[in-house]
């Protein structure tokens, strides 16, 4: 099984090279497109038309298209990831300063919301049709509906400021210690836990609905298994798989989109890198973001795929 | 009285570090108590009440962005222009009365026709890398200001500097110069040193190279999270009385701490919350909002103008009868409305802020007509011939209202209008390129001080690429004026020809607007809002 694991993950990371390299070359494309570039940023509104031009043949942007993305993956092969145009530091010192925050905050959100979605959607399941069942469908509507940025603003009313228990924002980092920084992420977490539980919680619910009414478990009721031993030990392993397919889609989710907790909770993680990034045309920081990005999903799929392997025997890898 | 600076100076000590603080403090204290008893004296604010003042402690400021750049020779960004306060200065700066002062000149002298200005720098200013200010650096840093800017390209067009000595600054002008004293007030005119500003690749100055003699020196930035401004120990002030951004200057907070929370409700939160002492960038409905919070107070000191602008160079605003036009159809009430509660904003038809002492109505009189049968009358007979207009915008709220209300009122005299709500980054690109398919442009200013500074009235500029030699005549006339009545005189006149040729359509003032927890003491923001001779109150 090791081996193949092995070999698996190997084949799958060579078959993600072209996808990453794709991605990345459209936002390039999309980048280059699009009206403004870092110089228009960088030099000012004051500026003349020539100071503007000066500023963008200094930092190659007067360039044809394929040679700046040529001199970028070149520079990228040797293991440079560039320069940020507007900030004062490199690409990597940029990505490494600001992927703390949002890892950190999208593994205690989806802790939250795997804590919230598994039991909810398993006995949701157990008891299809029953209140139960519809009191979470409509928490599952609730929360894919209500935008995360409102559920952030109320979580900071109520907790920071009318019960004033928690910050309204920033990030408290490792190296304060752990309790510190959980209790900064504790309300941004919860805000998109909630959100990711709601999406989460149908799937597994449908999921788990299915293996209560299949055969083997009606067997096993009828030869009188008590409904944990049931659960936990035949319910819950093929019911997952569905499941753990949705943790990996949201987990890719929350590392590039939790752009709008970030802002409202005001956490210096990748998401408002990225904005920042876009609104200052910073090529080398969106391209090096885009790659970092691209590579979560494609091993955050492969290590999913894995999962699935191992919690159901019947896939082979 | 005594004043302890006058006492340092003889004592041979400029260096103002604690204990000198604490003297003052205490006087400063006695200061304001005594003038607060006085009769009238427009210096005391009394909704802030002094109390004594409190050496030491944090200052939280909470601002919408991260700075671009430090280096406000390039940007006129209130972001930049926070920093640009409290860590530099210039040979100016504008008291509360908005006259300049000055700051790291001590004495000066102006021939009689005003062609040559004399400078003396004050002795024993250093820079925040110890470096002593000289006469070099005040060149280097002129220089500069001629090249980036709209008021340093107008101000010091004509003119020879050079420098006697390490003290001595002369300014030599082939016409006289009666605005060069404001212009050096400017906010893009900071002195920075020589060594700064030598083999500078193009754009602005690197931010470790932003180097200045203010109060507050940059102790770190770390992006995305904070900047970090702590007192310059070996910062000497000015021997006169604080008012505006001019006189003495007492960096009472150990540090500033400048945090970047870009979402308004979360910036007022985070101020309400007590985490922060101020909130900046707020604006229209906040105040209502910051009011009804008990240990905020709104603080609403200076006012912005918003407006659009037109694309000259393009039909149907390449024809001036055309905009003439569309100014006399103008209703400009239900720009104000749009913006909310009437104590948000304000209908003058000034180029400058109404705050501003030459602020006036002159040549006025097709402002807020509202007259939209006579501008029909005149659309037809200027030939307008049925070209649809598009208004560029940026996103935000306030001038996004104003373009939709624009599209509004076109619509009504006849001519079919579309907005377009862009990224500010788009918006400037789009704006820079007059024939990329836009015939306005929404704007917004915010605290003008100076007419030079309107960058929309010159020839060569990228806003309206209007190109009048009456309007540039009468802003040289306006630079060479001297004497109130000479100055508020050229004023109206670019007034006149700036309401004749419409390069503009001027809509509402709005104020600005910035919160202040009851913990920050001794905030003014007359002219600026600044941290010094602010403290954080005990308990």
């Amino acid at each position: 099984m090791g081996n193949n694991v092995l070999a698996y993950t190997a084949r799958r990371l060579i078959a993600g090279i072209p996808v990453v390299f794709v991605v990345v070359f459209l936002t390039f494309a999309l980048v280059y497109l699009t009206p403004g570039d870092a110089a228009t940023v960088i030099a000012g509104e004051d500026a003349t038309q020539e100071q503007i031009e000066a500023v963008r043949v200094s930092l190659g942007l007067d360039q044809p298209f394929l040679v700046q993305f040529a001199a970028w993956g070149g520079r990228l092969l040797s293991g440079d990831l560039g320069h940020s145009l507007v900030l004062p530091m490199s690409v990597g010192d940029a990505l490494l300063a600001r992927a703390e925050p949002t890892i950190m905050l999208a593994l205690f959100a989806q802790f939250i919301a795997i804590l919230i979605a598994i039991p909810l959607g398993v006995i949701a399941g157990r008891f299809s049709g029953r209140f139960f069942d519809r009191a979470v469908n409509m928490f599952a509507v609730a929360g894919i509906a209500v935008p995360t940025f409102v559920i952030g603003i109320g979580l900071i009313m109520l907790f920071s400021i009318t019960l004033a228990i928690a910050p309204t924002g920033g990030y408290a980092t490792l190296s304060e210690g752990l309790p510190a920084t959980l209790g900064s992420l504790l309300l941004p977490a919860i805000a998109l836990g909630v959100a990711q539980a709601a999406f989460m919680v149908r799937i597994t619910r449908t999921s788990m609905h299915a293996v209560f009414r299949s055969d083997f478990v009606r067997a096993a009721t009828m030869r009188g298994f008590s409904q944990q031993r049931l659960v936990f030990r035949h319910v819950i392993r093929p019911g997952l798989g569905p499941t753990i397919s949705a943790i990996g889609i949201s987990f890719a989710t929350l590392i590039s989109g939790s752009i709008v907790v970030e802002i409202v909770f005001n956490l210096p993680g990748l998401g408002r890198l990225l904005i920042t990034a876009v609104q200052n045309r910073d090529i080398p920081v969106l391209q090096g973001l885009l790659l970092v990005i691209t590579l979560c999903y494609v091993l955050i799929n492969i290590i999913t795929d894995v999962i699935q392997a191992i919690v159901n025997p019947r896939i082979a890898l | 009285m005594f004043t302890p600076h006058s006492a340092q100076r003889e004592l041979g000590m400029k260096a103002v570090t604690r204990r000198r603080l604490g003297a003052t403090a205490a006087v400063l204290a006695a200061a304001l108590t005594l003038s607060a008893c006085s009769a009238a004296s427009p210096e005391v604010d009394p909704e802030v009440d002094a109390g004594t003042p409190v050496v030491g402690g944090v200052i939280n400021i909470a601002v919408s962005d991260e700075p671009t750049t430090l280096d406000a020779t390039v940007t006129r960004s209130d972001i930049t222009a926070l920093y640009r306060n409290h860590m530099t200065e210039g040979l100016f700066a504008l008291d509360a009365g908005f006259e300049p002062q000055p700051m790291l000149v001590d004495t000066y002298e102006i021939n009689d026709d005003a062609t040559q200005f004399v400078f003396t720098l004050r002795d024993g200013v250093t820079f925040h890398d110890g470096t002593a200010l000289d006469s070099s650096d005040v060149l280097a840093s002129l220089e500069r200001f001629r090249e980036n800017g709209t008021v340093g390209r107008s101000a010091l067009s004509d003119v020879e500097m050079s420098a006697p000595d390490a003290q001595t600054v002369v300014l030599e002008f082939p016409e006289p110069q009666g605005n060069l004293l404001y212009a050096l007030s400017d906010l893009q005119a900071p002195i920075y040193p020589s060594e700064s500003l030598k083999d500078l690749e193009p754009g602005p100055v690197p931010n470790e190279k932003v180097i200045g003699t203010g109060p507050y020196k940059l102790e770190r930035w770390t992006p995305g999270v904070e900047v970090i401004l702590s007192r310059f120990d070996d910062y000497s002030p000015v021997d006169t009385e604080s008012s505006g951004l001019a006189g003495e200057k007492v960096a009472y907070a150990d540090e500033l701490r400048i945090v970047a929370v870009p979402n308004v409700a979360s910036r007022i939160s985070a101020v309400e919350s007590g985490e922060f002492q101020i909130g900046m960038q707020l604006g229209g409905d906040d105040a209502q909002l910051v009011d009804s919070i008990p240990n905020l107070t709104a603080v609403r000191k200076r006012l912005g103008k918003l407006m659009l602008i037109p694309n000259t160079t393009v039909p149907p605003f390449d024809n001036p009868d055309i905009r003439q036009a569309v100014l006399i159809g103008l209703n400009i009430e239900a720009f104000g409305q749009v913006l909310g509660v009437q104590e948000n904003w304000n209908i003058y038809p000034s180029i400058l802020p109404s705050d501003q002492p030459l602020a006036s109505d002159a040549g006025a009189e097709n402002f807020n007509r509202g007259d939209v049968e006579e501008a029909k009358r005149l659309l037809a007979e200027a030939g307008y011939d049925g070209t649809p207009v598009t208004i560029i915008t940026a996103s935000s709220s306030a001038t996004l209202s104003q373009a939709v209300i624009m599209q509004e009122q076109l619509e009504g005299m006849g001519i079919p209008t579309t907005v377009e709500p862009l990224e500010l980054t788009v918006l400037q690109a789009r704006r820079g390129d007059p024939s990329s398919g836009w015939n306005m442009a929404g704007g917004q200013v915010a605290g003008q001080t100076d007419i030079l500074q309107s960058v929309y009235l010159p020839c060569d500029n990228r806003q309206s690429y209007i190109c009048d030699e009456r309007i540039d005549a009468a802003l040289t006339a306006f630079s060479q004026a001297i004497g109130p009545e000479a100055r508020q005189a050229a004023y109206n006149r670019i007034q006149e020809l700036t309401y004749e040729v419409v390069p503009v359509f001027l809509t509402t003032e709005f104020r600005t607007l910035v919160a202040v927890d009851d913990s920050l003491a001794g905030f003014r923001g007359d002219v600026e809002p600044v941290l010094w001779n602010s403290w954080v109150a005990a308990g």
